[in-house]
């Protein structure tokens, strides 16, 4: 609650005195005492202390802002700005049409405050503390139309993603990235050879406001002003999914800003405007992760795609996690194959590759399968065994890794001509696979392709994929989610937005 | 300064609450199985018949559990976010204390509460007091005591009370591990005929 301080509270305003500032920098109680004079003191309140305290002096036209204190606890929760937001409303109505304020030219952090709100310098005293510093002396015009970065259509958007076993909160300003903090359960899971869903839920329970603080921190962005909250509203597992929808819902209710539940899918093909910017229309987008395989037709982000096709079993990271399970190896089997296999020969076995005959192309041309070729890897490793024959885990690694990237590059590049675009983009965590890059910008190269793929951080589950969707959707006017909406493990691609 | 607490209890209906001072808003949805769809709306109804803000809220309380796990998370995130975005006071209750608290038996007693699996989350009371850690287990394995339960939580209790009921921390009560087991070896692959003829 902000509110007005009057004199009978000095004594508070003193304890927040000592503990904003040094010795050296703080205000005496005679100072404060006088100060209750000329000025007008607001102060914000929690569990009835006072945790910010500012004093504002209006003389005509001209407020001067003397001072402000934030207790170290409350900082980074938008309370400073909200608390200035307040007091100039009120000098506004003084009939000020200008704040001006001095600041320490090494105080960086509060510079900082000023300049976001919309402060500019207009001139600097040298010499001007006790400590030698310079003072910066700052404007701000109450008259100017708030300089809200919606309007300016690069909105400030919060992400928040718990689909499967990541807890992801990233910001950014249209875009570009202003943080991107993930906590993983991945080890939580090794010793069962895949995600648990509900210790995945549990981790993101426990994950989500420490990543949450961690992105605000990293971004150096308050709540206050963020324009939207974006969360992923599915597909995923719904235990997981629904702790990061409660939170985003109770964020949106508390800042009072629009919620937009979005799709995780369309979120690792958003995630590349954040390095290589808008999307050509129309792009290919090939996702490939631990939960799916697809091949995307991409129109608009934030409301015209089309799914071409689609694993029909296993998703080709759950099978490269098989694989590794057969052949003693690791969880998560991604990595560990792809290591493997950069000794092996991959025409060593000549492992099957699904929905590939002319038959199948018919009914699946933009398909997948791996479950078939899971078991024959599975098959040839058994029979070896009891044949006696040595297995060289490289060759099998090697021979399974170039069955799947064949059909992926194959499929994707029969995309992009089915579509009559020269944009490939590739998403999703196995697109940090060695040999799936190298073989897709081969065959496209080949073919006059461009292909896109974000940085591997962005490529895996986080927060900042699901912020841009957010921020692509508050751009193109998108109306936000009611906060009634609910998590949908099933959400079809082509719904972008609950 | 006034008292204006927030309560949230998902460990088996959803319940929101307002207490400011002595008078309570408490508002409950009997539906175990959409927990996420309506509690921040049920919040922000409970709040409006309150006649107050977010902004103005000076603690939050939560019900801990025990309860099925997906729907109490739901209440858990939401608590500690409204906490931590309002920078105000959070407590964790142990949903069965406050059902324990909306029975008027005397002497010794038991509130239970369903834990769906043919099982019962529950802890012996005696006048509201809690004497047993919570546990679940099926219903033959409960003490011979009265039982108060199962019900639904009331949240109101839980927004005026806060201060009285222990302190049950903020990780929800789950009672039970997770549901997974460290795989065993790969089933063979091949054709069982193959293996017969071996």
């Amino acid at each position: 609650m902000i509110r007005q301080v009057s004199k009978t509270e000095l004594p508070d305003i003193l304890v927040l005195e000592a503990e904003c500032f040094p010795p050296g920098e703080q205000w005496s109680p005679t100072a404060w005492n006088d100060e209750f004079g000329p000025a007008t003191v607001f102060g914000q309140y929690a569990d009835g202390r006072l945790i910010a305290v500012a004093s504002i002096v209006v003389t005509a036209d001209v407020a001067d802002l003397r001072t402000i204190a934030v207790t170290a606890s409350a900082r980074h929760r938008g309370i400073a700005t909200a608390l200035l937001h307040h007091v100039f409303d009120w000098a506004a109505t003084q009939g000020a049409r200008r704040v001006l304020l001095e600041v320490d030219d090494h105080n960086i952090p509060a510079i900082k405050l000023y300049q976001k709100l919309g402060f500019a310098e207009i001139s600097l005293r040298h010499n001007y503390y006790p400590n030698h510093h310079d003072a910066l002396v700052m404007e701000y015009s109450l008259s100017q139309p708030s300089s809200s970065s919606a309007r300016e259509g690069n909105p400030l958007v919060l992400g928040i993603e718990s689909s499967c076993d990541e807890t992801g909160v990233g910001i950014v300003r249209g875009n570009e990235l202003l943080a991107n903090e993930v906590a993983s359960s991945v080890e939580l899971h090794v010793r069962f050879g895949g995600v648990v869903p509900e210790v995945a839920s549990r981790a993101h329970l426990q994950a989500i406001i420490p990543t949450l603080r961690r992105a605000l921190e990293t971004a150096d962005v308050d709540l206050t002003e963020l324009d939207a909250i974006a969360v992923t509203a599915g597909p995923g597992l719904m235990g997981a999914l629904v702790v990061g929808l409660s939170a985003a819902k109770a964020l949106a209710a508390v800042t009072n800003k629009p919620l937009y539940g979005v799709n995780h899918l369309v979120g690792h093909v958003a995630v590349d405007l954040l390095e290589h910017g808008p999307l050509p229309q129309p792009t290919a987008a090939l996702l490939v992760s631990g939960g799916h395989s697809s091949l995307l037709a991409v129109r608009d982000i934030t409301g015209d795609i089309t799914e071409l096709g689609a694993t029909i079993d296993d998703a080709a990271g759950e099978a490269y996690d098989k694989v590794a399970r057969l052949l003693g190896l690791a969880y998560p089997g991604g990595p560990v194959i792809d290591r493997e296999a950069q000794s092996g020969n991959p025409k060593a076995i000549r492992f099957p590759r699904g929905l590939t005959t002319p038959k199948d192309l018919e009914k699946h041309r933009f398909d997948y399968s791996f479950s078939g070729l899971k078991t024959a890897v599975a098959r040839w490793v058994e029979t070896a065994r009891l044949e006696g024959r040595e297995i060289s885990i490289p060759d099998v690694a090697a021979s399974f890794q170039e069955a799947v990237c064949d059909v992926l590059t194959a499929k994707a590049i029969d995309a992009c001509e089915y579509l009559g675009t020269e944009h490939l983009l590739m998403g999703g965590g196995v697109a940090a696979n060695s040999r799936l890059r190298a073989l897709l910008e081969e065959r496209a190269r080949a073919n006059g392709i461009t292909v896109r793929r974000p940085r591997p951080a962005l490529c895996t589950d986080n927060g900042a994929m699901i912020a841009v969707l957010g921020a692509a959707c508050v751009s193109a006017g998108r109306p936000p989610s009611t906060l009634d909406i609910g998590a949908n493990p099933g959400l079809a691609v082509q719904q972008v937005l609950v | 300064m006034k008292r204006l607490t927030l309560a949230i209890d998902t460990s088996a209906t959803v319940s929101a609450a307002v207490a400011v001072g002595g008078e309570v808003t408490a508002l409950n949805i009997p539906d175990t199985r959409a927990h996420v769809e309506q509690l921040v709306p049920l919040c922000q109804q409970a709040l409006a018949q309150a006649g107050i803000e977010f902004s103005e809220l000076t603690d939050v309380a939560v019900g801990v559990g025990p309860g099925p796990f997906t729907g109490l998370r739901v209440g858990v995130a939401a608590a500690r976010v409204i906490a931590e975005a309002l920078g105000i006071r959070i407590k964790g209750v142990c949903s069965l204390d406050v059902l324990a608290r909306q029975s008027n038996f005397d002497g010794e007693y038991v509130a239970v509460n369903d834990a769906r699996r043919k099982e019962l989350y529950w802890a012996r009371y005696q006048d509201g007091v809690r004497l047993s850690e919570p546990a679940v287990t099926a219903p033959e394995a409960i003490p011979p005591l009265p039982r108060f339960g199962p019900a639904d939580i009331d949240a109101g209790i839980l927004a005026l009370y806060v201060d009285e009921f222990p302190d049950a921390g903020l990780e929800p009560l789950y009672l039970r591990r997770p549901d997974a087991e460290v795989p065993s070896k790969p089933k063979s692959a091949l054709p069982v005929i193959r293996r017969r003829a071996r």
